[in-house]
This record gives structure tokens, C-alpha cells and sequence, in this order.
């Protein structure tokens, strides 16, 4: 008789694994779902909401929630609805790039500068320090200002903006890291750079980053909104989200459906994106 | 000591002067002359038009522009604002107070208030109570500012009338801007700190020290917090910088008169001399941050040192 | 679910939503204050706070466009001549005037026995420091210049008796005078003073305080000896003091009323009168003369100058159900480049261009323009409007833009908003680089139409102008010499109504909505009025002690 090591995975015990996990973590299970249907609604966009997000009926204006206006509807008789679905493509692709274009950017610059030290890290540091300097928020109402209102340019201005941010993260753990015993002795038994920042500094620069990029991607979020606040975000008609809690705002009192359901949707993408990425992080501290 | 002063202040007259080169040519390659935007399409004169550009050397090439700007700047001139015609280092001084105020306050509320949280959930035992204040936490973190500060404003102002909606008079006035400021910082700082706190207690040296029989308490505080602390010093740094970009919109919901709604004005306005002082006065306040932030650090961390 | 239609019927349900919503935060329901609304004796004192829209960055309106500056200035400044809400021009400073028979020279006889609230006296020397000042490019004035038009100089005759010459003959100056941007400043303060800072006035207010960013603060004047002929009493102010808030965003200022924050509050959005005056708030609604809200149509580029194509533009959109649901049936639409307030209005031009999108279908296939798709092509091209649109705009704007784009595509036009910042936008227009434009403006004076359609005023890169549509046509040219070179109220008229008529017939303007002022008033406070250009006049305003 041998002992059988490996398990027959079938699809009842995959799925009574399933269950078990949802047992154990009701609420990572609930926020994993809701990104879930965040996805569906950001690849099929009219399969979830049939209604059209451009065009109203100015009869129907201003209506609360319905059967027939789930959300309501807004100012020129559009369902809010529609526009939250169809807006979830667009609000995702500002968090996710942005935060993607200043982690590259910005860790790549910090990775170098910190590692290699000395008058690397003094003269990189110099041009990320004007930079920061450069009032982020000036720097990216310049950028939108001079480029347009666009979608493509908020992502460039917000993601540019955060450059600096990520750098000086990066560059500080780095330089902690760097003068750690394992990391001196790979250094002196020969290994090159690349070797050492990819297995040594790499991996252990992810908590952190994982941290800080989760809290950007709700952050970026949040500042289209804060820029549509000022006049700068998407241009209309697009449904992005931050655009309509920001147009919505006044209607608190009165129509309050019209900022309410964008704003709930910021709200709870962004908690369910941080509450899954602090699971994710004790799931690989275990390890 | 004196050595890393002086390399630091060499430093920053290098990183003043590239920030005021960069303000000044990126304002001027924004489509839009500033002139017309002052005018905002009312009718008047060709003469005041041309009399309005000869006044801001607007009818100069861009670099005699710069270099007009520098020899003014040098001599401690910052320029006239357009739309006011006052100094701009008038406009800037009057409106610097309001936002110090704002942001000393937020920094203190969201530095206090994020570490009390961050050190008191890093005691909770795993369980569905740490949960919830790991909720609360995001939850703080995931609202838009102005949102923040009109659901605010709409129960502390207008429904309780304790606190004034508007402006800057009283110890009142600062309140509820200061909290919708600090609360998402603060609740960044709690968490990362109470994250850094678990992850440096598992490294060896701290495990070294419990074996050395040290009360938990202060294996905790000794050793646990310093070594966090250095990422939270990071986000503090960067805290100061993203409140000075939040006191835009706080300025703003809350009609305040500070640099935040100052900077927004003046570039939708296209009033250039203003913006470009607020460029010179966020890279000064930059510049001292840092530095305060990298002696901090050199004292935390003798690694680093 | 439950169903409810916002700011439609119902008085209650606004305060219904206020109170689930707070409800739900507190578990507490919020009193509501009736105060009933006592008319009774005037009372002296007190602090009236006026909650602005903007904010006052330059406090002198002979310098400044901006609204607000106005609107602060009018209770510290005094003018020549008033207006009244019906538009007729009444003695203020100037007991009486008088034209030479081409309007090429005004003579004006002062009041006397008044002075500026610092001393000085006001006499025919201190008008035409004023005048000269305006005129002089050194000032830098960025409107009220171009209201004194062909301004060449003035005389001092005596004491109270000044002429003022013009090149050519100019009628408007008259109404012009009347404007803020015209009152008559302190000829010692403002050679002292700073370019841009708080002006000395013969008004029954002064300056008294300047809080940057934040507000400033007007005091009764305690020298007012000035008459004032837009008034309903006499002697001092009856408030001590006025301090205008600046407080830019909607909802705070609205919230800052209804919690009494605030006495007083402008540019109160349609959405939340309803509210206010449910619960006991008194809402003053003036219609803003001048140019209304409207689209000018490029007649210069090449697929609009087609007049078919034009008029079938204007006949596609529904603009009466875009400004009622828009702004909830407290502004009115527009059917002229003039609104109905402003002198001049033509009121035949009322309901005379209904939608008509069967109309406008027609004369599309008339132009020779076919379906293909979802737009209209002829030769290969398709059918655009490329309309430069301003992002910064109020009420709502963007919102106008969407449905027109929406309305116009039914016909088989593509309305492409091109949205920018206001630099950019006349840029665009100075470059002639749209079909489609948009303006308003605010004058009590027909003469805003020579703005609008004089060839002289036709924007190009050398020139900021206002001719959007840039018409050239002689007969209208015409029109309006006629117009400025008459003072008899009912040439003027009819010249004016004959442009008014072209420009609709042409469809060189599609007018859409009549700015309204909407300003609401907490209880205890009484006497607010509007002049004729909807700038609040505080003067007889009293507090409830």
C-alpha cells in the first residue's frame, strides 16, 4: 500500500473549499465579489445596465429611484444607473494607470537612486527634488491644463504627480534595506546589481509598495474627483464617477440619488480594493 | 554636521531655482494668454491691452521674461499680481496664515490621531472587533475630501450651528476643516503604522530582545515603534505635501483665505506672478520638510546614519 | 422602492428629503423656523451679511468687469445719471443734461452741496478727472473704457456745469453713466491711493474693512449728504454695516442661508428655492437685461454659412423644454440676442420660432444634405458644428450643450463641444476656428447689439470682439449708426427691433436662456431691491433689531 500524496480536485471539493474560506473571511469574500462585479461591469458595461448613460428624457428629470431608474435620475432626465455601470471602466482605468504609471516611473528612479547611492542617488535625488517641490497639485492642473480635459491626461497628471511620492518611498526602504548583513554579503561575494535588486531588494520592497500603491489606487480615485471638483476632471458627458459625485454635491438635499450613488460607488470600490490588499498582505506574511 | 548643513543649502538653492524655471515655463506653454483671460472676453480697448502686456513684459521673448523675473527676484521682488494689482508677496503673506493654521492643525490632529489609532489597533487581539476598526479605517480613507467636508459642514454648520461654515475668524472656523483634512491622513498614518508594527515585530532582532526577557510593553516601544516609525515618517513627509495640495479643496468648500485656493485662482486665472511666488513658497516649505524629515530619520534609524 | 420627483410639486417634500437624510445621521428631526415676515417701521443698525458668488480681487469697477466689484461698489459710488427698472434715466448727481443735435456733446448741470466721503467736493473738475481717468489706457480699465466709446474729452464750464465731447455721435453714453463702472470716484483718494484698491465714494457706504480671499466690509457712510434717485428714503443707511462673504460653492452658500449664517445670498440654483421658501425665505427674482445666454453661429465657416442649414440648427432644438427643466421654470427663455427686460426688446420676436424639427429636416434635404449613418453628408463630408464651448460657464451650461448636441443630432447635425478654458476659447474664436459660439452679457442699453453684429466688431487675431457670428451686412450696419446717432427713444426702437428680426430670421444667434438673478432673504431682513441690471441695492435694506 503507498500513500496517495496528491488530492483529486473535484469541482464539490473545490467549491466546499470555497464555501469554507467564505465561512472564515465574510468579509474578504464580499469585497472580493464586489471587485468581481466591478470587472463585469467594467468589460460589459451594457450586458449589467441596457439604459442609455448620454441620453435623457427631460420629462423624466430629476427623479428619484424607481423600478424603472434603479439610481434615478439626474439633471437632464439620464439614468444614474446606466452611468455608474458604464462609468466603472473609465473610474478603474484612471485608479489602476495612474497608480501603474507613477509606481514605474517613480520606483524604477527610487530603485536606482537608492541603491547605487553617492552622487547617483545626489544628482537623481536633485531633479525628483524640484520635482516635489513643484506643488503636485499645480503640477497637475498644469498638465491638464495645458494638454485638455481628457481622460488619458488626468491619468498623466495624477500618475506624474505621484512619481515623486513612490521615489522617495522606494528609495528610502531601499536604502534601509541595502545595509542589511544578507544584502552587504551578496554584494562583496560578487553579485551584480541587477541580480541583487531582483532577488534581495525586490521582494522585500513589495509590503510596503503593495501598501502604498493600494492606497493610491483609492487616492486616485479620489483626486478625479477633487479635480472635477475644481473644473479639471473628465469632461462631460462622460459618466466617470468622480465627475458625477462632484456635479451631484449641491443636490444633497434635494436629488440626492444623483450624488450619492457615484460617491457610494468611490466609496466601496475603495474600501473593497484596501480590505482585499491587507488580507492579501497577511496571507503572505505567513509565508 | 556643518558639512551635510551646507551641502543641503547648496542643494536647495539649486532645486529654488529649478522649481521657479519649471513654474515659470510650464505657465507660459499653457495654451491661453494671460492677458485675454484677465480681459475674460469684456470689451476694452486695443491701447489697455497693449498698455495691460507692456506692464506684465508679456510682449517681451520668453527668456528677457525670465531674465526680467530673476533680477526682480533677486532683489527680493516677487512681481504685482494681475487681477489685484497688489504685491504679490502682499497677496501670498496675507493668505499664508490661514493655511498654516489649517494645516499645523490637521497635521497634529491626523499625527495624534493616526498614531493613537495605529498603536491601539496593533494591540487588538485578530478578531472581529480589529476588524471593524480596520473597516472604520478604510472607511475614513475612501471618501473624497469635499464630500467629507459637506456632509460635515451640512450637520456641525448648518444643522447644529456650532461651527461657522465660512472664513477664517475664530478658533471655530478651523474645526471642521482641520478634521475632513486630517482624517484620511490620519487614518493612512494608523495604518501603516500599525502594519509596520506587526511586520517589524516578526524580525529576528526583536525576537532576540523578548528572549533577553524584556517586558512586552517595552520590546513594543523600544523597538517595534522606532522601526516603524520609518515609514510613517516617509507618509508624514509626504502627508505635509498632499495636505498642502488638500487644503485646495478644503480652502475651497470652506471659502478660507489660504495659499490652497489661492494657487487654484491664480492658475485658472492665468495670474502668473502669483502662481509663480506659491511655486517658490511650496519648494521652501518643501525643502525644510525634507530636511526635517532626514534629520528625523538619521535619529530613528543609526543604520542610517 | 419608493418614487419621488425632486423640486416638482409638493411644498413639503424638499424638507421630507433634508429630513431623511439628517434623520439618518442623527435620529433627530430638524426644527424648521417660520418667521412671519413683518413689514412695519424702518429700524437703524446692525450687520447685513450678503453671501457672494466671487469674490472681489480689485475693488475699483472703473478698472474691474467682474460682478461682484459692482455690486460692492454701487452702494459706495454714486453716478451722473440712474436707471430705472422700467429703463427710463433719471437725475442723480446730474440735475439735468442736455445733447447738441448730432449727439456729439452732453452738457450736464451738477447738484451742488455734495461731497466725497473723505472731503473733497464734487463739482464739474472732479467728473472730468473721472471721465479722463476711464479714457486713459494708463488706468488700465478693462470695461468701463470702452463704455465711454468715441470719448474725446471734457470741459469744465463753471463750477457745476461740464461738457463732455465725442467724435462721433454716441446715444449710450447716457445709460452708460449709469453703471457702476462710471461712478464718480474721489478725485484726492484716488490720486492717492493704490490702483485697484477700495474706492471713496459720495455713496451712503464707504469701505472699512478688507479681509483678503475671505470678504470685506462696508460702514454707513456718516457724511452722507448725496441724493439717491433709485431710493425710497433719505438721509443716512440704515444698516451700520454690510459685509459681503465671498462664498463661491453652491451648496455652502446655500446651507450658510438656510442655517441664517447669512441675511442674505445670491445666485441661489433653481433646485433649491423650492426649499428656502418653503421654509419661510423670500426669494427676489430679476431678470438680467442685455444679451441672454446664446449660440452664435459662424456665418463665415464654410457649411454655415448656408442660411438653411442655420435656421435648421435653430428649428431642431427644444429650447423650451431644456430651460424648463433645466432651471425648474424660474428663468425664462430667451427668443431675441436682446432679452425681454432690455430696452429695445422686440416682442414680436416672442413664440415666433417654435421647435419645428419636421422643419428642419426639410430644409436640410432642401441644402442638399443626406443621411448616411447617424449624421448628414454632402460631397463626403459630414455635417459638423464645431462648437467652442466654455468649461467655466454657470447655470448649468455644459448641461445646455449636451441636449443641443442631443436635439441637433436628431436632424442629423454633429454638434462636437470643444471645451476649454476662457483664453483658449478666444483664441479659438479670434483664429475663426468654430462654427459655433456662445455669450451673454449684462447691459441695460440695446446698444450690446452693435457688439453683436457690427462689421467693425468682428473678432480676428489683431482683435478680441464680440461679433461671434461675424455678420457683415450693411443694412444692419445701418441699422445701428442710426441707432447711436439719435436720442429719440422710438427710432432707436424700431432700428433696433430691425436687427433683432434679422438675426432671428437669419439664425445668426440661437438666444437660449435670460440670465436671472435669484437672490433669497432670511427673515428680519427688509427692503431689498434691484436695479434695473439686477445689482442688489442696499441702501433702504433694514435689519429686525
Amino acid at each position: 500500500m503507498h500513500s496517495d500524496e496528491t488530492t483529486l480536485v473535484t469541482p464539490a471539493s473545490r467549491l466546499s473549499r470555497m464555501m469554507a474560506f467564505a465561512r472564515r473571511e465574510p468579509l474578504v469574500t464580499l469585497c472580493l465579489l464586489f471587485l468581481l462585479l466591478l470587472a463585469a461591469a467594467a468589460l460589459f458595461p451594457d450586458v449589467l445596465a441596457p439604459g442609455n448613460p448620454t441620453k435623457g428624457v427631460l420629462k423624466e428629470a430629476r427623479n428619484g429611484p424607481s423600478w424603472a431608474h434603479l439610481f434615478g435620475t439626474d439633471a437632464i432626465g439620464r439614468d444614474v444607473f446606466s452611468r455608474v455601470i458604464h462609468g466603472t471602466r473609465i473610474s478603474l482605468s484612471v485608479s489602476v494607470l495612474a497608480v501603474a504609471t507613477g509606481l514605474v516611473v517613480g520606483g524604477l528612479v527610487g530603485l536606482v537612486s537608492g541603491y547605487f547611492g553617492g552622487w547617483v542617488d545626489a544628482i537623481v535625488m536633485r531633479f525628483i527634488d524640484v520635482m516635489m517641490a513643484f506643488p503636485g497639485v499645480l503640477l497637475a492642473m498644469a498638465i491638464i491644463a495645458a494638454r485638455g480635459r481628457s481622460i488619458d491626461n488626468l491619468i498623466l497628471a495624477i500618475g506624474i504627480s505621484a512619481v515623486p511620492d513612490y521615489a522617495r518611498l522606494v528609495r528610502g526602504q531601499v536604502l534601509s534595506l541595502r545595509k542589511l548583513p544578507f544584502v552587504e554579503g551578496s554584494i562583496a561575494s560578487g553579485a551584480g546589481p541587477v541580480r541583487i535588486m531582483l532577488r534581495h531588494i525586490l521582494p522585500n520592497l513589495l509590503r510596503p509598495v503593495i501598501v502604498f500603491a493600494t492606497i493610491g489606487a483609492g487616492f486616485a480615485l479620489l483626486a478625479s474627483s477633487a479635480f472635477s471638483f475644481i473644473g479639471l476632471g473628465a469632461q462631460p458627458p462622460s459618466p466617470e464617477w468622480g465627475a458625477m459625485l462632484a456635479d451631484g454635491r449641491s443636490s444633497l438635499a434635494d436629488a440626492w440619488w444623483m450624488g450619492a450613488f457615484p460617491g457610494l460607488a468611490i466609496f466601496l470600490t475603495v474600501i473593497a480594493v484596501n480590505v482585499v490588499s491587507q488580507w492579501l498582505r497577511e496571507r503572505t506574511q505567513s509565508i | 554636521m556643518l558639512a551635510f548643513l551646507i551641502r543641503r543649502l547648496l542643494a536647495g538653492i539649486f532645486v529654488l531655482i529649478g522649481a521657479t524655471a519649471l513654474s515659470f515655463f510650464i505657465i507660459r506653454v499653457i495654451p491661453g494668454d494671460a492677458v485675454t483671460t484677465l480681459l475674460g472676453g469684456t470689451p476694452t480697448t486695443p491701447e489697455v491691452e497693449a498698455k495691460l502686456r507692456e506692464q506684465f513684459h508679456l510682449d517681451q521673448p520668453i527668456f528677457v521674461q525670465y531674465g526680467l523675473y530673476m533680477q526682480d527676484l533677486i532683489q527680493g521682488d516677487l512681481g504685482t499680481s494681475m487681477r489685484s494689482h497688489e504685491p504679490v508677496s502682499t497677496t501670498i503673506k496675507d493668505r499664508l496664515p490661514s493655511t498654516m493654521k489649517l494645516t499645523g492643525l490637521a497635521v497634529a490632529l491626523a499625527l495624534a490621531g493616526g498614531t493613537t489609532l495605529g498603536i491601539f489597533g496593533s494591540l487588538l487581539p485578530r478578531g472581529p472587533l480589529e476588524r471593524l476598526l480596520s473597516l472604520f479605517q478604510f472607511g475614513m480613507v475612501s471618501m473624497p475630501s469635499f464630500w467629507l467636508g459637506l456632509i460635515l459642514l451640512t450637520i456641525f454648520s448648518f444643522h447644529y450651528g456650532w461651527f461657522p461654515a465660512t472664513g477664517d475668524r475664530g478658533w471655530k472656523s478651523l474645526v471642521l476643516p482641520a478634521c475632513t483634512l486630517a482624517i484620511p491622513s490620519g487614518a493612512v498614518i494608523a495604518q501603516l503604522l500599525r502594519d509596520g508594527m506587526n511586520q517589524v515585530l516578526k524580525e529576528q532582532y526583536i525576537t532576540t530582545a523578548r528572549a533577553k526577557g524584556l517586558r512586552e510593553l517595552t520590546v513594543r516601544q523600544r523597538h517595534a515603534l522606532r522601526n516603524a516609525l520609518i515609514p510613517v515618517i516617509t507618509v508624514a513627509g509626504v502627508t505635509v505635501g498632499s495636505l498642502l495640495t488638500g487644503s485646495v479643496v478644503i480652502e475651497t468648500v470652506f471659502a478660507r483665505p489660504g495659499i490652497g485656493k489661492l494657487a487654484v485662482d491664480s492658475i485658472v486665472n492665468k495670474d502668473l506672478p502669483v502662481v509663480q511666488g506659491i511655486v517658490l513658497l511650496a519648494a521652501t516649505v518643501y525643502l525644510v520638510t525634507n530636511l526635517i524629515a532626514d534629520i528625523l530619520y538619521a535619529a530613528i534609524d543609526p543604520r542610517i546614519r | 422602492m419608493f418614487k419621488s420627483r425632486g423640486g416638482q410639486a409638493g411644498p413639503t417634500r424638499a424638507l421630507l428629503a433634508v429630513s431623511f437624510v439628517v434623520a439618518l445621521i442623527l435620529g433627530s428631526v430638524p426644527s424648521i423656523s417660520l418667521a412671519a415676515q413683518d413689514a412695519g417701521e424702518p429700524q437703524s443698525g446692525g450687520r447685513l451679511i450678503f453671501a457672494l458668488n466671487g469674490e472681489l480681487t480689485c475693488f475699483d469697477p472703473q478698472i474691474s468687469a467682474g460682478d461682484s466689484t459692482n455690486l460692492v461698489a454701487r452702494s459706495v459710488l454714486d453716478s451722473l445719471i440712474g436707471q430705472k427698472a422700467d429703463g427710463t434715466l433719471v437725475p442723480w448727481l446730474a440735475k439735468s443734461w442736455e445733447a447738441n443735435e448730432d449727439v456729439t456733446q452732453f452738457t450736464f448741470e451738477l447738484e451742488t452741496g455734495i461731497t466725497f466721503s473723505d472731503g473733497t467736493p464734487f463739482n464739474a473738475d472732479a467728473v472730468k478727472f473721472n471721465l479722463d481717468r476711464i479714457a486713459n489706457p494708463e488706468t488700465g480699465s478693462q470695461y468701463a473704457i470702452s463704455l465711454l466709446g468715441p470719448y474725446e474729452s471734457t470741459t469744465v464750464v463753471d463750477e457745476d456745469t461740464v461738457q463732455v465731447n465725442f467724435s462721433e455721435g454716441f446715444s449710450p453714453f447716457l445709460q452708460a453713466l449709469s453703471q457702476p463702472n462710471l461712478g464718480m470716484l474721489s478725485p484726492t483718494a484716488t490720486a492717492e491711493g493704490q490702483p485697484c484698491g477700495p474706492v471713496v465714494g459720495t455713496g451712503p457706504y464707504v469701505f472699512s474693512e478688507v479681509n483678503p480671499s475671505e470678504s470685506v466690509v462696508l460702514a454707513r457712510n456718516e457724511n452722507y449728504n448725496s441724493i439717491n434717485p433709485l431710493a425710497a428714503h433719505e438721509g443716512p443707511g440704515y444698516v451700520d454695516e454690510i459685509e459681503f462673504r465671498y462664498i463661491p460653492d453652491d451648496a455652502v452658500r446655500v446651507g450658510s442661508l438656510s442655517s441664517e449664517q447669512v441675511n442674505v445670498a445670491q445666485v441661489i440654483p433653481p433646485k433649491d428655492v423650492q426649499g428656502l421658501t418653503d421654509a419661510g425665505f423670500t426669494l427676489l427674482s430679476a431678470d438680467r437685461p442685455g444679451a441672454p445666454y446664446q449660440i452664435f453661429v459662424n456665418t463665415e465657416s464654410e457649411q454655415w454659412s448656408d442660411v438653411r442649414v442655420r435656421q435648421a440648427f435653430q428649428k431642431s432644438l427644444d429650447i423650451t423644454g431644456i430651460v424648463e427643466t433645466l432651471y425648474l421654470g424660474l428663468y425664462d427663455r430667451a427668443w431675441s440676442p436682446l432679452s425681454q427686460p432690455t430696452v429695445g426688446f422686440d416682442a414680436s420676436l416672442i413664440d415666433s420660432w417654435p421647435q419645428d424639427v419636421d422643419a428642419a429636416n426639410a430644409l436640410l434635404d432642401e441644402a442638399g444634405w443626406e443621411w448616411n449613418g447617424d449624421f448628414r453628408e454632402k460631397d463626403g463630408q459630414r455635417l459638423v458644428a464645431r462648437w467652442q464651448f466654455i468649461s467655466t460657464g454657470r447655470d448649468q451650461r455644459e448641461l445646455i450643450a449636451q441636449l443641443v448636441k442631443e436635439q441637433a443630432s436628431e436632424v442629423g447635425i454633429d454638434v462636437q463641444i470643444i471645451s476649454v478654458g476662457i483664453a483658449e476659447y478666444l483664441q479659438a474664436i479670434q483664429n475663426g476656428d468654430y462654427d459655433l459660439g456662445e455669450f451673454s452679457f449684462v447691459r441695460s442699453e440695446p446698444d450690446i447689439l452693435r457688439n453683436l453684429f457690427s462689421s467693425s466688431n468682428i473678432p480676428s487675431p489683431e482683435r478680441i470682439a464680440q461679433n461671434y457670428s461675424h455678420v457683415n451686412d450693411p443694412q444692419v450696419d445701418a441699422w445701428l449708426e442710426t441707432a447711436i446717432g439719435t436720442l429719440d427713444q422710438d427710432v432707436r426702437n424700431e432700428a433696433y427691433a430691425q436687427v433683432q428680426q434679422w438675426a432671428i430670421t437669419n439664425a445668426v444667434v440661437v438666444p437660449v436662456y435670460v440670465q436671472t438673478e435669484l437672490t433669497v432673504v432670511a427673515p428680519g431682513t427688509n427692503g431689498l431691491t434691484y436695479d434695473v441690471q439686477a445689482f442688489p441695492l442696499f441702501y433702504d435694506v433694514w435689519l429686525e433689531q
